[in-house]
């Protein structure tokens, strides 16, 4: 059976060198694919019987706020993508750039489905409330923004804590504390065959 | 035991044409075989055959003591390096030359090994991260040469890898094929048809034209004993002059001068008295202590020697290397001769050496 694990950790270090940061860009793609989820619920809930009534003034939210809304999605979706390619490279710096954007998540929740689903309620509206979530959608909006910011969260830290082990090594290659070619001419601990295989 | 042996190989194609004519070598472990011959002459067919990129028509391919005729090519345990790099473009170079390795599922800690070190025999451990287009020519074609390295497969089939470089970078990727096989000991098949490459790099030559075999041999046994008129012409350069007449009363005869044989050469061409000949003579074997008017028609110096081309007669037009600067002129009259130890004769008929 072959062995997945990379035994030697001066190897495992310089294997991220000429690799990509791909679980950290995977997890921050995943905020984006919970971002989508939560948009779809979300605007969904704009218009449930399709377009009928898009032209109904007495509809609050179609509105200047629900294309800023757009907007700034579009954006938050496009800053998250670029962060996942960036942090794939191991630059820190987007490791930073996806908490902020965590940090918007969880902010969100209390701006967008909580006010609105609370607003009326404290008004004391009543009548046709169909533009006011249920309890479950409310839920499921704020359990897809948690999941993605949690998503984010983690790619932030993976990256951050990745990149700042191959800067250190990097460091250590280049001042000599850590013997690269030794390790690499090294044999490894399990047995290779001919094909190159690994028996573990 | 040989590691690849080709017994009997043909190529037909679907539309009848025989690429390939009963193709016989048996290579030996580590060897280093250059096949060698003017384009169409199945060279690339016969080397596409033996990485299984073509079906074999007859005959058997024998690979490790193997019978790999009609095994897949990668089951063979073969790797090829194509002319045109064949990388993947959207891959880092580290990415490129691991990525069979991927495929293949091994360890990462053995692919990185195996990466890195191909990357410090071919020089290439600064260009990990780019992509290939990064890179110049002769770079690419060693990203290519350190995919297969990375496999460690029991030959390595190179088909023109340097034909997309300019000369001076030729010559230096040349050099470091051969360093490559020297550190590597691998066997290894490698096409082209450029002799110098041929000459330079080979254990043994296969030469070829026209699909069949026209000679299997050392380097300097194509060169100096060529089996026929088309391998002395085709190795060599300039090639090797030629000059048909009969052998009569001890001498060669032509209709642009009468040449008296030595002892040997009689010997030889015993059988041939009153037979038409061909007689071979190199550029850098003619002498000037001679009784043939040689008029020159350009000079061309070269630095550490001069290629002058003239007329024998006015009528044959031959090229004569001298190994020094030289300053003839369109029209200078010379006398030349042949060195007689180096002159080839060959049987008008056959086109077969007479030895």
């Amino acid at each position: 059976m072959k062995k997945k694990v990379i035994s030697n950790p001066v190897i495992a270090n310089d294997v991220m060198r000429y690799g990509k940061n791909k679980l950290a860009a995977n997890l921050a793609l995943l905020g984006i694919a919970f971002n989508c989820l939560y948009l779809m619920f979300m605007y969904k809930q704009v218009c449930p019987d399709g377009i009928k009534g898009m032209f109904d003034n007495d509809t609050p939210v179609y509105s200047y706020i629900m294309g800023a809304s757009v907007i700034i999605n579009l954006i938050m979706l496009l800053v998250t993508f670029l962060s996942s390619e960036r942090v794939k490279g191991y630059d820190k710096r987007f490791s930073i750039v996806l908490w902020v954007l965590a940090a918007i998540q969880i902010a969100r929740i209390f701006i967008y489905p909580l006010t609105t689903y609370l607003t009326p309620l404290k008004a004391g509206v009543s009548g046709n409330l169909n533009y006011i979530f249920e309890i479950d959608t409310l839920i499921l909006l704020i359990v897809f923004l948690v999941l993605s910011a949690a998503s984010l969260i983690a790619a932030g830290v993976i990256g951050f804590i990745r990149a700042n082990r191959l800067e250190k090594f990097v460091r250590d290659v280049n001042e000599g504390k850590v013997d690269l070619e030794a390790a690499l001419k090294e044999e490894p601990d399990q047995q290779i065959s001919a094909g190159g295989e690994v028996n573990a | 035991m040989p590691n690849v042996s080709l017994q009997h190989i043909e190529k037909i194609y679907d539309g009848g044409v025989q690429a390939v004519w009963d193709f016989n070598l048996d290579v030996s472990d580590g060897e280093f075989i250059v096949l060698v011959g003017p384009s169409g002459c199945g060279k690339s067919t016969t080397l596409r055959m033996v990485a299984g990129l073509e079906d074999i028509s007859h005959g058997k391919l024998i690979i490790d003591g193997k019978d790999c005729t009609r095994l897949p090519p990668k089951d063979r345990d073969i790797a090829m390096v194509f002319q045109n790099y064949a990388l993947y473009g959207h891959m880092t170079i580290y990415e490129n030359m691991a990525f069979s390795l991927v495929l293949r599922k091994e360890n990462k800690e053995v692919i990185h090994r195996k990466v890195m070190a191909a990357a410090e025999i071919l020089d290439l451990k600064t260009q990990l991260n780019k992509k290939p287009k990064q890179l110049s020519g002769g770079q690419r074609q060693r990203v290519a040469m350190g995919r297969a390295i990375v496999r460690n497969p029991k030959v390595f089939l190179f088909d023109e890898p340097l034909s997309n470089l300019d000369a001076k970078l030729r010559g230096s990727m040349r050099r470091e094929i051969m360093l490559l096989h020297k550190k590597l000991g691998a066997t290894m098949m490698y096409v082209t048809h450029d002799q110098t490459e041929a000459l330079t790099l080979a254990d043994r030559i296969v030469c070829m034209s026209m699909g069949h075999i026209q000679q299997i041999g050392k380097p300097i046994d194509l060169y100096e004993h060529p089996a026929n008129t088309f391998v002395a012409t085709f190795i060599g350069l300039p090639p090797m002059n030629m000059f048909e007449g009969k052998v009569e009363g001890g001498n060669f005869v032509c209709d642009l001068f009468t040449y008296p044989l030595t002892a040997d050469q009689k010997k030889m061409l015993a059988d041939y008295d009153g037979k038409e000949v061909i007689l071979g003579v190199r550029p850098e074997n003619f002498t000037m202590d001679g009784k043939i008017p040689f008029t020159v028609t350009n000079n061309e110096n070269l630095g550490m020697n001069t290629l002058v081309h003239g007329k024998i007669a006015g009528v044959k037009t031959v090229v004569y290397k001298i190994a020094r600067w030289t300053d003839y002129k369109y029209g200078d009259e010379i006398l030349v001769g042949f060195d007689s130890e180096k002159m080839h004769f060959f049987d008008k008929e056959t086109t077969l050496a007479i030895r």
